[in-house]
């Protein structure tokens, strides 16, 4: 038997939330439920990683992921506003739409049974210190823009801002009107 | 002996990445395909950080790459929602099965 402390507790308590909403959001009908099951799922994320001695994670979770990208995926869920009537996933599916399914169930039960046996193999590792400043918004600074004409982190950080406005361009471009030119 | 451990951390990343799997696969719904990849990427970014703590104590990659997974990923969103949005545009349907019939004038 394992004796628990309240770090443990608090861990499980934030594992069963996340992984219930998570299934929760993939086995929703309304779209509606499954965006605010997903920010459910979300937000106890970034208090795993308070646990994890990434504050900075955790608050680029809470800010950027749950603010800034589920945000977007409601704007969108509003803005098409799916009808609720039936779908044509509650519609009896043909016979190819079965097969998937079950193709897909087990190859999802293969993926969490052998990941699953891969991590239970790992030795146990102890309590492992770090650093006071382990995780601060200090030290990734320093790593990330320490010495920026030869540090790689910056050369890719900037490489990331490209692609965000390539992305910006790319998807001004695609949900622009049909009419408007 | 604690349950939060390394081990503890990347099961919690595995079942996440599993169920978002299931859903990616399962789904019909492309919005719902889309906020099944974004459980996936979540699985990903529990291990990269637990990793970086259990493992590697003496750096900060994993939180550096936890940064980039999240700008691919605002991008990812932000490119596949407007994509959803011309296919709905186009057919009134968001269904992925909507996608077979994009070849055809319309």
């Amino acid at each position: 038997m394992i004796d628990l402390t309240a770090q443990d507790l608090l861990f499980l308590v934030l594992a069963g939330i996340i992984i219930v909403a998570s299934l929760w959001t993939v086995f929703a009908e309304n779209p509606v439920r499954a965006t605010f099951f997903l920010i459910v799922s979300f937000l106890p994320t970034a208090g795993i990683y308070m646990m994890l001695h990434a504050p900075l994670a955790g608050l680029l979770q809470v800010l950027v992921y749950t603010g800034a990208i589920l945000v977007l995926f409601t704007f969108v869920v509003m803005m098409i506003n799916p009808s609720p009537g039936p779908s044509s996933e509650r519609l009896t599916p043909p016979p190819y739409i079965r097969r998937t399914r079950l193709l897909a169930a087990l190859a999802s039960l293969a993926i969490a049974g052998s990941g699953l046996w891969l991590v239970l193999l790992l030795p146990a590792g102890g309590a492992v210190e770090v650093q006071s400043e382990f995780g601060s918004v200090r030290a990734i600074g320093r790593l990330l823009f320490e010495n920026p004409l030869e540090n790689p982190h910056t050369i890719s950080l900037q490489m990331l801002g490209l692609l965000i406005l390539g992305g910006i361009i790319l998807a001004v471009n695609l949900s622009r009107g049909r009419n408007v030119r | 002996m604690t349950f939060f451990n390394l081990k503890a951390c990347l099961a919690l990343a595995v079942i996440l990445f599993a169920a978002g799997g299931f859903g990616v696969f399962l789904r019909r719904n492309m919005l719902q395909i889309f906020l099944s990849l974004e459980i996936m990427l979540n699985g990903v970014n529990i291990a990269l950080v637990s990793l970086n703590r259990f493992l590697w104590p003496e750096t900060q990659t994993g939180h550096y790459l936890y940064m980039l997974s999240i700008g691919v990923a605002a991008v990812e969103a932000a490119i596949g929602l407007s994509m959803l949005i011309a296919v709905f545009r186009n057919s009134r349907a968001v269904e992925s099965s909507e996608l077979r019939k994009l070849g055809d004038a319309s």
